[in-house]
């Protein structure tokens, strides 16, 4: 603890100086303390997400109490000793709540890795049990920057606790307006408490005041990092596409998904599938929810999944040929079980196919699925037990849900016990209910509220989003699944799958069944609009929007065993059925056509729209028509002239300036989302403010202006003569103004003579002289009038000598 | 002008900061590397334009050798800027905090610390390295300020218990009993405090009165005679230093001779302070004048070891030390906070 030093004061002195020196510290300590705030705000984030709350409030404050104690008892080395004990308790703690935590601690490699991602921009919502994460990140940093900060070490308190906010920074959950914050009150807690230290006066303390301004304004107005400059390490990203494409969105992000504002669609081929089903192409999923996007729980620790254990499991054989350079995704239908490619495959968490290397175009792989066909022999056979870590993984919901999307669901729902029925029940909801748009902006709170009872509208994202919030509330495992959606057929089996076919599902876990996938995005103004957007593509004939047909696989045999779980006779069946698709669509919507065996109950399910389902008596509940049927000219897509000029009325208007400051935090950061200047602008006008005070009170502006308010509006005082004496004084300072000061023991009369010169004085001041001697030295009092009448003068004389 | 250590992390950082943010697109890393340059920038221009700073130093009072002492000076620039002072200390001199660094600000308050001279001699203190630094301790501008001062340390002296046992008289003096009392009168400068006769003061507020003992002679009056082989100069000083201080503090005027300095026999607070300036800086050796009867000893050996002879008893200088039976009731606390600050005011 550095010791101040005082015997070299004495009495008030040293008293004046402990109160200086108290007040800097305060200041000082103030400072750590939105420190410590910056990086507490994100990790209560984290838990407001992930829950776990309490947890972490205990041990902050038990921590932040720890370090005020320990500076008063502990040496350093024995803080060092504390933190080091709890560092490693907290790690224990956290690896032991992580599943295959131990194979975890031995893996160094794929730690450093998972670090390296972290510090690249991957938020730490990523982290698998976020929740523990957050509570043993918390206590070390709170606990040495208080131990230093109460301890007089400002220099080491400042270091530790940016040191923990920057690491937020790094990890991109610190918006650029916080990280500005945490940067200015680290050197607070430098600046102000070393001064404190150096027994600095507080107005010595006025430089460091001044740097803090100036480093505000510059951090505002100087953008040295270029917006959008890079991307984090994240493997899986990077699609083609412009980054306010769909496509990008959904599948551009890796780990983190973010919701754009009216996402672009992007004409151009990405891959021909050749599947002898039409399917959803599926890229990858995300478990972990945070109410205005998706995250994906750290790589390489996936759940175990047990897998399809049901009998109606069809096996369906796709390959896939890459139609562009640098793609990072292998669609595949769900659920892929074996893969032949010439490159090494991984897989990711939640089962997307990884690439080694970004695909080239031409690549090709073939892949092996098994379906759980649940169309084509009717419900599943759930049971009724979750696995422990899928429930804990996919029923996760942020803590500021909205109690009223839990209602609405069970409004919705019959019987949550039975998820697959809940499935059929909230998709249906949604679908007949609420309208396809791709012209909303940005999420501001809870995507399922918004669009629930707001907006009543959005895209796949959106719907998928929603109903996923939806079904977790009632405690049913869901996940988003990203890709994209089956494309254009082409001739024999291939599918061209374009950049706009991007598109997020739902997967629903079903006990003894696996994850099946749901999609409650309605299908025709889906289509309709892709369907315009290609069309306007080809007008124009830009970009690469046509695919070559697949070469004839001739007698390709997949090189992998794999188990025959599915029976050949289901397999042909939906083949048949896909093959008869056309057919079969002119008899949607006719109840006739299902009593005659035209169709079967099955094959409609499967390939006609809700409102013809409806119609046909397969759907119980009367529909909405108008909400139903969109015509595709209701459906808005927005114009890219319009979407750039909201685009920068949305924005932070520094941006135009190209700071960018909160378009990376936009959208996933914890202070939210859309437009935040008003913050920014008050933080210049704080800063400018500041630089101006310091610089007038450094010109003596203020002392001046005080000089100028007292000679020229006095007050009156509080009886007659102290009014006279205040306004002798006025006399006395304006003559000493202009260089002639009252000399001491210099009676009043010799000084008005000697003031007025050899004239002799003026009426004025012999009236003034003889008031203010009578005053001091008469008997009789003089009254209030007479006074203010002096007080009058005076300023008359002294106005009567200024240039106006 | 050239960075702290601290501002040299700072730059590292900033610099890290930068090309992170710059691969990976982390846009608030932008107030990092901002908010340093800004800091490191204007830094660097305000410390560019300080102005050397004016120091003014003050003596220290004289002091024994291990007693903490306070050293104090002046230091004023513009602006009142924040520095980091360091007084350069000769060996043998510490300073009383961890490290001899002393952070303030340059506002023309007088500064203060403390050391602790280990051994005797005439101590240079200074001259003053000062650091000024801008408020965030990054960048720095280095002055050394030719300032010095003397800080003069007297030999460190010890309670001689066994003197008391030795009789003056054989040596041509007498060791003077202290209630062999003759009459009072007003205190003059350089009496003992320990002479002034309270009773008589209280009846008197506007004097202090003095105890007057029986007519000073001859018989108190000595000389001590100090020399030393080479090497033995500090332990002689040492030991002649606590047999004047002894002698003088029983009322007993003492004189000195040393090799190249001889010192009249006399009393007072002055007389006692040449004494000890005179021991705090002998080079030792051996006096040309050998002196008479009457003349105490004090001869150290090269290795250290003091023999004090008084007329013809020679004994070790630490038997000397050992405790005075006639004070055997005073507590050890006492003793060793005698030993501690010298036992004397000066």
């Amino acid at each position: 603890m550095s010791v101040v030093r005082e015997y070299d004061l004495v009495g008030n002195q040293r008293r004046a100086v402990r109160e200086h020196t108290d007040a800097l510290r305060w200041v000082a300590l103030g400072c750590l303390f939105v420190v410590t705030a910056t990086y507490l705000h994100i990790l209560f984030w984290i838990t407001g997400i992930v829950g776990g709350t309490g947890r972490l409030l205990a041990v902050t404050l038990l921590a932040g109490a720890a370090g005020v104690v320990a500076a008063h008892t502990v040496a350093p080395r024995g803080a060092a000793v504390i933190a080091g004990v709890g560092l490693l308790v907290g790690t224990m703690w956290y690896v032991q709540s992580v599943p295959e935590g131990i194979d975890l601690l031995l893996g160094i490699g794929s730690i450093i890795l998972d670090w390296l991602a972290l510090l690249s921009g991957f938020t730490v919502l990523g982290i698998v049990a976020a929740d523990v994460w957050a509570a043993t990140f918390a206590p070390v940093p709170v606990f040495l920057s208080w131990y230093f900060g109460i301890r007089g070490e400002y220099a080491r308190a400042g270091a530790i606790g940016g040191a923990a906010a920057a690491f937020f920074m790094m990890t991109g959950d610190l918006g650029a307006g916080v990280a500005l914050l945490a940067v200015i009150a680290v050197a607070g807690v430098v600046g102000f408490g070393e001064m404190a230290q150096r027994q600095a006066r507080l107005v010595q303390a006025e430089l460091v005041v001044l740097l803090l301004a100036a480093m505000l304004l510059a951090s505002f107005m100087v953008p040295i990092i270029p917006a959008h400059g890079g991307k984090p390490i994240t493997p899986g990203s990077s699609v083609g596409g412009g980054s306010d494409s769909l496509e990008n969105s959904l599948l551009g992000g890796g780990e983190e998904l973010r919701v754009a504002g009216q996402p672009s669609l992007d004409p151009t081929v990405r891959y021909t599938v050749t599947s002898p089903v039409p399917g959803r192409w599926r890229v990858d999923a995300y478990d972990r929810y945070t109410g205005e996007g998706w995250v994906q729980t750290s790589p390489g620790q996936a759940v175990d999944d047990p897998g399809p254990e049901t009998e109606n499991v069809q096996r369906i054989q796709m390959t896939v040929r890459a139609e562009l350079d640098g793609l990072r995704s292998m669609p595949t239908m769900w659920e892929p079980v074996a893969v032949d490619s010439e490159w090494a495959v991984s897989r990711s968490p939640e089962g997307g196919l990884l690439p080694e290397d970004p695909l080239s175009a031409g690549d090709r792989y073939f892949v092996t699925v098994e379906q759980v066909d649940t169309l084509i022999t009717g419900a599943p056979d759930v049971g009724e037990e979750y696995p422990a870590a899928i429930r804990e993984r996919y029923t996760q919901l942020p803590d500021s849900t909205p109690e009223r999307v839990a209602e609405r669901t069970t409004e919705v729902i019959s019987d949550p016990s039975d998820p697959y029925q809940a499935a059929i029940e909230v998709e249906t909801y949604l679908l007949r209910n609420y309208n396809y748009s791709l012209d909303v902006p940005p999420p501001n709170g809870d995507m399922a509220d918004t669009m629930l009872f707001e907006r009543q509208a959005g895209y796949c994202t959106w719907f998928a989003t929603t109903m996923i919030t939806m079904l977790r509330t009632q405690d049913i495992p869901a996940r988003l699944a990203t890709g994209y959606s089956s494309g254009e057929p082409q001739a024999g089996e291939d599918w061209v799958v374009r950049g706009m076919n991007a598109h997020a599902w739902v997967e629903v876990y079903l006990p003894e069944v696996g994850w099946v996938a749901f999609d409650p995005t309605p299908s025709e103004p889906y289509n309709n609009v892709r369907r315009s957007v290609l069309d306007e593509a080809r007008e124009e004939g830009t970009g690469q929007i046509e695919a070559d047909p697949v070469e004839d696989l001739g007698d390709w045999e997949p090189s992998l065993e794999m188990p025959e779980r599915g029976t050949e006779e289901q397999l042909t069946q939906l083949q048949r059925i896909l093959r008869r698709e056309d057919e079969l669509q002119q008899a949607c919507g006719d109840p006739a056509a299902l009593e005659q065996d035209e169709i079967t109950r099955e094959e409609a399910l499967i390939v006609c729209d809700p409102v013809s389902l409806e119609a046909m008596g397969l759907i119980d509940e009367p529909g909405d028509l108008e909400n139903i049927t969109l015509p595709s000219d209701n459906v808005t897509l927005a114009d890219p002239a319009n979407r750039s000029q909201t685009a920068l009325t949305r924005d932070d208007p520094l941006n135009e300036t190209g700071s960018g400051a909160n378009d990376a935090d936009g959208s996933a950061g914890p202070l939210g989302t859309g437009p935040v200047p008003p913050l920014e602008d008050l933080g210049v006008i704080l800063a400018l403010g500041l630089i101006a005070g310091i610089g007038a009170r450094r010109a003596g502006v203020f002392r001046r202006a005080r000089y100028e308010m007292a000679i020229r509006w006095p007050g009156a005082g509080r009886d007659p003569s102290s009014t006279i004496e205040r306004a002798w004084g006025r006399f006395e300072r304006h003559c000493a103004e202009t260089g002639l000061e009252r000399e001491t023991g210099e009676s009043a009369r010799a000084f008005v003579t000697r003031v007025s010169g050899p004239e002799g004085p003026d009426e004025r001041l012999v009236r003034l002289l003889s008031t203010y001697e009578r005053s001091r030295f008469g008997d009789e009092p003089i009254s209030r009038a007479d006074a203010r009448e002096i007080a009058k003068l005076v300023t008359g004389l002294i106005n009567d000598e200024r240039p106006h | 002008m050239n960075l702290t250590r601290r501002g040299r992390g700072v730059v590292w950082v900033a610099g890290f900061a930068f090309l992170w943010a710059l691969v990976f697109g982390l846009e608030s890393l932008n107030a990092v590397v901002v908010s340093a340059v800004v800091a490191l920038g204007i830094g660097g221009l305000w410390i560019h334009r300080v102005d050397a700073p004016t120091v003014e130093r003050f003596a220290p009072q004289p002091g024994h050798a291990g007693n903490q002492r306070l050293v104090r000076f002046q230091l004023r620039a513009d602006g009142s800027p924040r520095a980091t002072i360091v007084d350069q200390l000769p060996p043998g001199v510490e300073a009383v905090a961890e490290d001899n660094r002393l952070r303030r600000v340059l506002d023309g308050r007088t500064i203060g610390y403390s050391v602790i001279p280990e051994e005797r001699g005439i101590h240079q203190l200074g001259p003053l390295e000062v650091e000024i630094t801008d408020p965030f301790g990054l960048v720095a501008t280095r002055y050394e300020l030719d300032a010095t001062t003397e800080l003069v340390t007297y030999p460190r002296v010890y309670e001689l218990g066994g003197l008391s046992g030795i009789r003056i008289s054989d040596i041509g003096g007498s060791l003077r009993e202290r209630n062999e009392f003759d009459r009072v009168r007003e205190y003059e400068r350089g009496d003992p405090l320990r002479d002034i006769h309270w009773r008589s003061t209280a009846k008197h507020p506007e004097d202090l009165i003095v105890k007057e003992f029986i007519a000073r002679t001859d018989a108190n009056r000595t000389r001590i005679l100090a020399e030393c082989e080479q090497g033995g100069a500090d332990a002689m000083a040492m030991a002649a230093a606590s047999v004047a201080i002894t002698l003088m503090n029983d009322g007993i005027d003492v004189g000195l001779t040393v090799a190249d300095e001889t010192i009249a026999v006399e009393s007072g607070q002055n007389h006692r302070a040449r004494i000890l300036e005179t021991l705090a800086s002998t080079e030792g050796g051996y006096p040309t004048d050998q002196g008479t009867a009457g003349t105490i000893r004090v001869h150290a050996g090269g290795n250290g070891d003091v023999t004090v002879t008084i007329g013809t008893n020679s004994m070790p200088f630490e038997r000397l030390r050992r405790r005075d039976p006639a004070r055997a009731g005073t507590t050890r606390r006492d003793q060793s906070a005698v030993a501690a600050d010298g036992g004397w005011p000066q």
